[in-house]
């Protein structure tokens, strides 16, 4: 599988590189939103391991430049050091499909490359808080992000509570797959207000105050 | 006036008059002195004392006033040539009053003397107009001379070198308005009139006045700004040396122990992202707080991992009390029956309740299989929270892990 690795700081590069080395083939490595773009153009990964906090732009801006969703797309995985809210939902929102922070050991992270590899959500317990947390708040009438089914919200606190896939399968009694079509889902709701509507949605859900960042 | 001007002009070359009173200064002394004697000639002209008095009196007056104007008039005549034009066109219908109280005939003058009495009040004005302007020139001179600041700041200071209060502009722009109202006033114009423009004056030197002044408060609340600012970064620096200079310590003297130095650093990270996240400081009086203490003691004293996740946050009381201390038990547990195995704690709280689910992904057991002596540390979780009014479900079967889920109130 070919990976590239965007992060601004040479070291967590160079350490995440001898870590897949194995497994993997990094083809790339960029510290920039621009270079990254360039080294995605050249090398057509499929997996970008982005960092949220970059030089110009953040991680987003790269997602953005990507135009998350069109044909030989490479699935995104962002990594970040803070665990804030604020940080990652946006990465999300903007198309990455799971956010594991840098203190992930190599083989979770090997794990989360192969699910977003796979073009499966890969929502570590923490991210599955923070959805809960977008989806729980008072949303206004009309709004079609206030729309996790039952089922979608039990999913949701079971991945919050650190279960896998499998177990909430067996304890729900229904087939991973539609576990992961769940997430999926959710994944889908969380993407789809326009973009110049996620300031606003962040700030309505209490995601920018700080207040709730665990 | 135009001496005055001039003398209050001269004191500028000194490094920083703004501070200093006016008659602190020996020149300024002598032409207080002189103008006492002036005054007291009048005084005593008035009163008719006879002319001796008055005469010596004045004289005395006039040479003291020399002595300070004279060379005031050169110095200040250097710096702004053009003064001596304006001073010598000013004073010229003055001059010619001299001359006709000197010659005392009129006749080879030619009407001159009533062009003369026209122009003498017109004169004094120029005159006072130029001291103003003089005095205004200075103060400008003081403020926009080079010294590499933005012209804002050369207006009114900065925090280092806040600008000494403008008196001498305002004393400047008060002489020009002064003369502006008398020369209309001369002009023929009715009170009416020079009341709106005495408005209007006055509204001139607001609005220049303004931003002046909130431009010193500006200043003073950069200085506290930066105050705070400097109060935080010890803040930072002392919180960073009880903390992570203080690990890092131990961390050097424990590198033989890659468990203990995985452990140190493990809490540090979660006690300085609390920390940044002003969780700290919303105190130790939360239950995200307590949940918080209770991961990293079974952390540092059961080496387990613990994945600390918390949503919304509440006040300590007896019921969050009872919940953080089961939590701590039920980590307690999965540490000890669990070891090695990752453990999650999810907790989600509001003013409506909490719920906290404790995690492990340890063997886990059949309830139904445990022996009674064990069961006594279940029970002091149930049992703690059956006391505050809230629920403890454990369920574990085996090979799947254990999670206890503890609630007080209601959760959306």
């Amino acid at each position: 599988m070919k990976i590239v690795v965007v992060d601004d700081h040479h070291l967590f590069r160079a350490g995440v590189r001898a870590e897949l080395a194995a497994h993997h083939d990094v083809v790339g490595e960029a510290a920039t939103p621009a270079e990254a773009l360039r080294v995605i153009a050249a090398t057509r990964p499929d997996v970008v391991l982005l960092d949220v906090h970059l030089p110009e732009g953040g991680g987003v801006s790269v997602l953005e430049g990507l135009g998350v969703g069109g044909v030989g797309i490479p699935k995104v995985l962002a990594l970040s050091v803070s665990d804030a809210a604020e940080d990652v939902v946006p990465m999300i929102r903007a198309g990455a499909l799971g956010y594991v922070t840098k203190t992930i050991d190599t083989e979770e992270l090997l794990a989360a490359v192969q699910t977003v590899a796979a073009g499966d959500a890969c929502f570590s317990p923490r991210l599955a808080a923070f959805v809960l947390q977008a989806f729980s708040a008072p949303a206004p009438a009309a709004d079609e992000l206030q729309a996790l089914t039952p089922r979608e919200r039990e999913v949701l606190h079971h991945l919050a509570r650190g279960y896998s896939y499998k177990r909430i399968a067996a304890r729900l009694g229904i087939s991973d797959r539609t576990v992961e079509s769940h997430v999926g889902a959710v994944l889908r709701k969380l993407q789809l207000t326009s973009r110049h509507e996620v300031s606003h949605w962040a700030a309505t859900r209490g995601l920018v105050t700080g207040e709730d960042d665990a | 006036m135009h001496g005055e001007a001039l003398n209050t002009a001269e004191t500028v070359e000194l490094p920083r008059p703004a501070r200093r009173l006016f008659a602190a200064e020996p020149a300024g002394v002598l032409t207080a002195l002189a103008g006492l004697l002036l005054v007291g000639a009048l005084a005593l002209a008035l009163g008719d004392g006879g002319a001796a008095g008055p005469l010596a009196a004045a004289a005395g007056g006039i040479a003291l006033g020399l002595v300070v104007l004279v060379p005031r008039t050169f110095a200040a005549a250097r710096r702004h040539p053009m003064l001596v034009v304006g001073a010598l066109l000013a004073a010229a219908p003055l001059v010619l009053v001299g001359l006709t109280g000197i010659f005392g005939d009129t006749r080879y003058l030619y009407g001159l003397p009533d062009l003369v009495a026209a122009l003498l009040p017109l004169s004094i004005v120029a005159l006072a107009a130029l001291g103003g302007l003089v005095l205004l020139a200075e103060d400008l001179r003081v403020r926009l001379g080079p010294s590499g600041l933005t012209p804002w700041q050369r207006v009114t200071g900065t925090v280092d070198a806040p600008a000494p209060a403008p008196w001498r502009a305002l004393a400047g722009i008060a002489l020009l308005g002064g003369s502006a109202l008398l020369m209309l006033a001369f002009a023929g114009a009715q009170g009416g009139d020079l009341l709106v423009l005495f408005v209007l004056g006055l509204g001139a030197v607001a609005f220049i006045g303004t931003p002046v002044v909130i431009a010193g408060f500006a200043r003073a609340d950069r200085v506290r700004v930066e105050d705070a600012r400097e109060d935080e970064r010890r803040r930072v620096a002392a919180h960073l040396h009880d903390s992570v200079l203080q690990t890092l310590a131990l961390v050097q003297r424990q590198a033989h122990d890659p468990a203990a130095v995985a452990r140190l650093a493990r809490r540090q990270e979660h006690e300085l992202r609390a920390w940044m996240a002003g969780e700290v400081e919303l105190g130790a009086e939360t239950l995200g707080a307590a949940l918080r203490t209770a991961v990293a003691e079974v952390e540092d004293d059961a080496g387990a991992v613990i994945e600390l996740t918390v949503l919304g946050d509440r006040g300590l009381d007896r019921a969050t009390e009872a919940l953080a201390a089961a939590a701590r038990e039920a980590l307690r547990n999965a540490a000890r029956h669990a070891p090695g195995a990752p453990i999650f704690v999810f907790c989600q709280a509001s003013a409506d309740g909490a719920e906290v689910f404790v995690r492990d992904e340890g063997p886990g057991f059949e309830l139904e299989t445990v022996p009674t002596e064990r069961r006594g540390v279940r029970d002091s979780i149930v049992g703690r929270m059956a006391a505050v009014g809230g629920s403890a479900v454990v369920e574990s079967r085996s090979g799947e892990g254990t999670e206890i889920a503890l609630r007080i109130g209601v959760i959306g």
